[in-house]
């Protein structure tokens, strides 16, 4: 769909905008169309969730936003320009603009560096400041995230896993970046720690107006932080909608499936045995194998994003049924 | 009957300052799930380890009682856990591509394994197992290479094969959370389904409440080495007592809660040289917690290591257990075993 | 499982595990080290160390016997064997050192290029180091030493010729799996150019190997150097280097044994050394 904000509000607004996006790698065993027909946009300050299973081609869409992959086919548009032009001509300008917190805290840091190195780096690549108001920066940056200045000569592995992704995201901020790519930020700590990145990440989105392209497997999580929600299934962005509407009240049965695979409540979710055929994308909608809500039609016809309402689209034939408009 | 009785379980690591296992005690009977949950160092891996017999040469342990299906473990050997291990005990890991051999078949691997245990007539059986765990036409995807089936048909193998030999005791440690969360769902209904059906005692280990919850009969919180902890799934995820497992559901987004919101957190704390482990992170701590170190007590309908929380909750409930948990924590796990299954009584018939 | 605040039982095991393991190493390197610095000392200041002069002749004092005179004895010309030896060192090792730099140097330079760029010029580059490792090394070194005239300087640079291509190789493969890392993937999204990347993220990470590499490749170019001056091709008389006076011994091998022994135990000595310095200084990059 849709050019930004749905094409009516002003496109001036509009920070990221992938249009008709599709990526397929070449492997051993065929090629895997890691996204298709990706289309979504992010508004400045905005943050979208982006939800799925590994897979599902969500951290693809983070490497192209990220310039770490090209696009097959597709735009991909930050304020209004293809970010293949970005990085051919003002790739130090993209940089700084788009940042990444990335899954892995430790494996993202070079274990051979100190944290005030690496905190620093950001700042020296783009030849912010003297080196003496770099010090200062790194201290406020790390006082910005809630870290032990002491902890400035310590190398990586002194680290907690929380500190660690503190000081990742420490770099990402040191730019001042007005989109931050995060891509599964907190699935490798523990617990209790990731409620404080979590919390982290949500303060200094709202302080800063800095969007957020949050990308998560879990379903709550996303539904936690983000204005928008974007489901993705198999490459393509199956749902999306504003706020908590898409786990609210789904209009795809993927998004339903990842509800109840996230409630507490301890029901067997009922996903049925069906899900366990891992079948070739078929010719209808490449959900249906997995689908509890098949009908005949899904299998002959894959449904297109349609717009179900203002902010909220989905790829089903039976969302309407679903959310009963 | 209990099949595994564990009381007074502890484990010390050479040079390490606190046990990494202390003073655990729990009972799971045939056919029931506990479910053991616990963040890295809380000492959760270790009693898997020790259950299994595979704790490293260097490490000490120490227990009133290990047993298995009647059986006292204490004293078993090398050889004798090693048998244990290939009839009595069974394991499912966490990484189900690790624990394949990627250059043999899976047919062939699945053989050896079902030889060991004296099954290997039983193939035929196996097909069905996993035809029925939702492993389509399981004779022919055999002889697939492991990389050529996914995580959940991999782990769908792993619980097979584990099942098949029909043991007193299968340890799951963390068996999903390298798989997506719809196949997690899948996964953990098989396990919860043929846990019934054989009438075994499954022990899961993980860090996911949301594993626990869909898993679990009963369930244990640990944290550093100690079970903070133990109570019916209900109760312990429900109506939580202690102040960690309180704030471990806390931490977690939900469905149905406010978005946007800061989620209350728990600051990060070392582990103390002596006294109750969480008390450097707990905002009920008390001189006397960080002091000695608390034990099981009941608590309202769990069991839960903490004094102060047990005070608290006598006013605001009045519960009959909570008045009866005596001052001098330290004899609790001593006298009788309060296992889980105590703990579960009050849910439903064991 | 999580990566999350460090795990206390595994923290516990390590610890453990790298007292028991350093107690065995530490020694060795630590007595290898000093032995090495010692030997480097005779490298910078022979004339301090050395009882006598490694040139002059004492036609008298021919193949006098090991004693309180001469330790090492003398040889057919009566020069002191251990005056000779120690101003070797300069010659011998000095030469191996400098081989191994240049390959080195030259070799993480060629095999960083071409991991970094890699398509038809890694394989161009790579083709080239096979070719190189392909040639037997001593027709090699006879070919240049025919083409440069004998002496030491031809046979260094038939073994510097010959030597990089290993560390070519090995600085290749290690750059090439260092670039999949994970935090060079964080290094681009923070914009570093391929300079900076290369300077501060890739190079760094292959000095522990390199410095293995490098220790244990001074022996083998001193066995390779003084192997070549034993054939001949190598100083020529009458500096005192290593493989030439064991050459230049043969002939008074019943008659002077201590001629060619001693120069020969300190070649085996100091090869020995270097190698246990760089096993040693594995064992200790590795845990």
């Amino acid at each position: 769909m849709l050019g930004c904000g749905g094409g009516r509000r002003a496109a001036v607004t509009c920070l990221l905008e992938l249009r008709g996006v599709d990526k397929t790698f070449f492997t051993d065993r065929g090629p895997v169309h890691a996204v298709r027909q990706m289309s979504m946009t992010i508004e400045a300050g905005e943050v979208v969730g982006l939800v799925g299973e590994s897979g599902s081609g969500k951290s693809t869409v983070a490497n192209l936003v990220l310039g770490l992959e090209q696009p097959d086919a597709g735009r991909i548009r930050f304020r209004g320009r293809d970010i293949g032009d970005w990085l051919a001509a003002e790739s130090g300008a993209y940089r700084q603009a788009v940042q990444a917190v990335f899954q892995h805290p430790f494996q993202a840091l070079d274990r051979r560096k100190r944290v005030g190195w690496l905190v620093a780096e950001p700042l020296v690549i783009h030849r912010r400041g003297s080196s003496r108001q770099r010090a200062e920066r790194v201290e406020e940056l790390m006082a910005d995230v809630n870290l032990d200045p002491s902890l400035v000569d310590r190398y990586p592995h002194q680290l907690s896993g929380g500190q660690a992704q503190r000081v990742n995201i420490a770099r990402a901020l040191a730019l001042e970046p007005s989109l931050l790519v995060c891509d599964e930020p907190v699935s490798a700590l523990d617990v209790s720690v990731q409620a404080q990145i979590l919390n982290l990440l949500l303060e200094i989105g709202r302080k800063r107006a800095m969007a957020m392209l949050f990308i998560s497997h879990s379903l709550p999580v996303v539904r936690h932080l983000s204005d928008r929600t974007v489901v993705m299934y198999a490459g393509i962005a199956v749902e999306q909608g504003p706020g908590g509407e898409v786990s609210d009240r789904p209009a795809h049965p993927y998004t339903q499936l990842l509800i109840s695979a996230a409630s507490m409540t301890g029901d067997d979710p009922g996903t049925g045995r069906r899900a366990m055929q891992e079948a070739v994308p078929p010719q209808g909608c490449r959900f249906a194998p997995r689908c509890p809500m098949v009908i005949d039609r899904c299998a002959a016809e894959e449904p297109g994003l349609e717009e179900l309402y203002e902010g909220r689209s989905s790829r089903c034939w039976r969302s309407h049924e679903f959310l009963d408009i | 009957m209990s099949l595994l009785v564990v009381d007074g379980l502890t484990v010390v690591y050479p040079g390490a300052g606190r046990p990494a296992v202390a003073g655990v005690s729990f009972e799971i009977e045939a056919g029931r799930t506990l479910a053991v949950v616990g963040e890295s160092g809380s000492g959760k891996t270790t009693l898997a380890l020790a259950l299994a017999g595979l704790l490293d040469r260097r490490a000490r342990r120490g227990a009133r009682r290990l047993e298995v299906n009647g059986e006292d473990l204490l004293s078993a050997g090398r050889k004798r856990w090693r048998q244990l291990r290939r009839t009595d005990i069974s394991f499912v890991f966490q990484s189900p591509v690790n624990s394949w051999n990627p250059t043999r078949t899976m047919k062939a691997q699945v053989k050896d394994g079902m030889a060991a245990s004296g099954r290997a007539g039983r193939m035929p059986e196996l097909y069905d197992l996993l035809g029925r765990v939702g492993f389509e036409d399981p004779e022919r995807r055999l002889e697939d290479l492991p990389h050529q089936l996914s995580g959940g048909m991999l782990q769908r193998v792993s619980i097979a094969v584990a099942v098949i030999r029909e043991p007193a005791l299968l340890i799951a440690d963390e068996p999903t959370s390298a798989l997506d969360s719809t196949v997690q769902s899948e996964i953990l209904a098989i396990l919860g389904e043929l846990r019934r059906e054989v009438n075994l005692a499954m022990l899961v280990i993980s860090h996911d409440l949301s594993v626990v919850s869909r898993v679990a009969d009963d369930v244990m919180v640990m944290y550093g080495g100690k079970a903070v902890e133990l109570g019916s799934r209900r109760n312990a995820l429900h109506s939580a007592v202690h102040p960690y497992t309180k704030g471990l559901l806390d931490s977690v987004p939900s469905l149905d809660g406010e978005r946007k919101t800061l989620l209350p957190s728990m600051a990060p704390g070392p582990l103390p040289a002596a006294g109750c482990p969480f008390a450097p992170r707990c905002g009920l701590a008390v001189d006397e917690c960080r002091r000695t170190e608390p034990d099981l007590a009941p608590v309202g309908a769990t069991l839960a290591a903490c004094p102060p929380a047990a005070a608290a909750s006598t006013y605001t409930s009045g519960s009959p257990s909570a008045s009866t948990r005596s001052s001098t924590p330290a004899s609790s796990t001593s006298e009788g075993s309060p296992g889980c299954s105590d703990a579960a009584g009050a849910e439903g018939p064991p | 499982m999580s990566a999350a605040d460090l795990p206390a039982v595994p923290d516990a095991l390590a610890a453990a595990g790298s007292r028991r393991a350093g107690g065995g190493g530490r020694g060795v390197l630590w007595w290898a080290a000093a032995t090495a610095l010692g030997v480097l000392a005779l490298v910078a200041f022979p004339g301090l160390l050395a009882p006598g002069d490694p040139y002059s002749l004492e036609v008298s004092n021919r193949f006098a016997s090991p004693g309180s005179a001469n330790l090492f004895g003398t040889d057919d010309a009566g020069r002191d064997i251990l005056s000779r030896v120690i101003h070797g060192a300069r010659y011998s090792l000095w030469s191996s050192i400098l081989i191994v730099t240049f390959a080195a140097v030259v070799g993480t330079v060629y095999g960083a290029l071409a991991a970094w760029y890699g398509g038809i010029l890694d394989r161009l580059l790579m083709r080239t180091v096979d070719v190189f490792l392909a040639f037997p090394y001593l027709v090699f070194a006879m070919a240049v030493a025919a083409s440069l005239g004998r002496g030491l300087t031809s046979t260094m640079v038939a073994l510097c010729l010959l030597w990089w291509p290993s560390y070519a190789r090995m600085v290749r493969g290690q750059v090439k799996s260092i670039l999949n890392d994970y935090h060079i993937r964080a290094a681009v999204t923070l914009g570093a150019s391929r300079g900076q990347i290369l300077r501060w993220h890739v190079i760094p990470h292959t000095y522990n190997q390199l410095l293995v590499r490098f220790t244990l490749d001074i022996g083998n170019a001193l066995v390779a150097l003084t192997g070549l001056a034993f054939l001949g091709l190598g100083a020529t008389p009458p500096l005192p280097e290593w493989g030439r006076m064991v050459a230049d011994s043969k002939q008074f091998a019943l008659t002077a044994w201590w001629y060619g022994v001693f120069p020969g135990v300190v070649i085996f000595l100091t090869v020995l050394n270097f190698v246990l310095l760089g096993e040693a200084l594995r064992k200790r990059v590795e845990l």
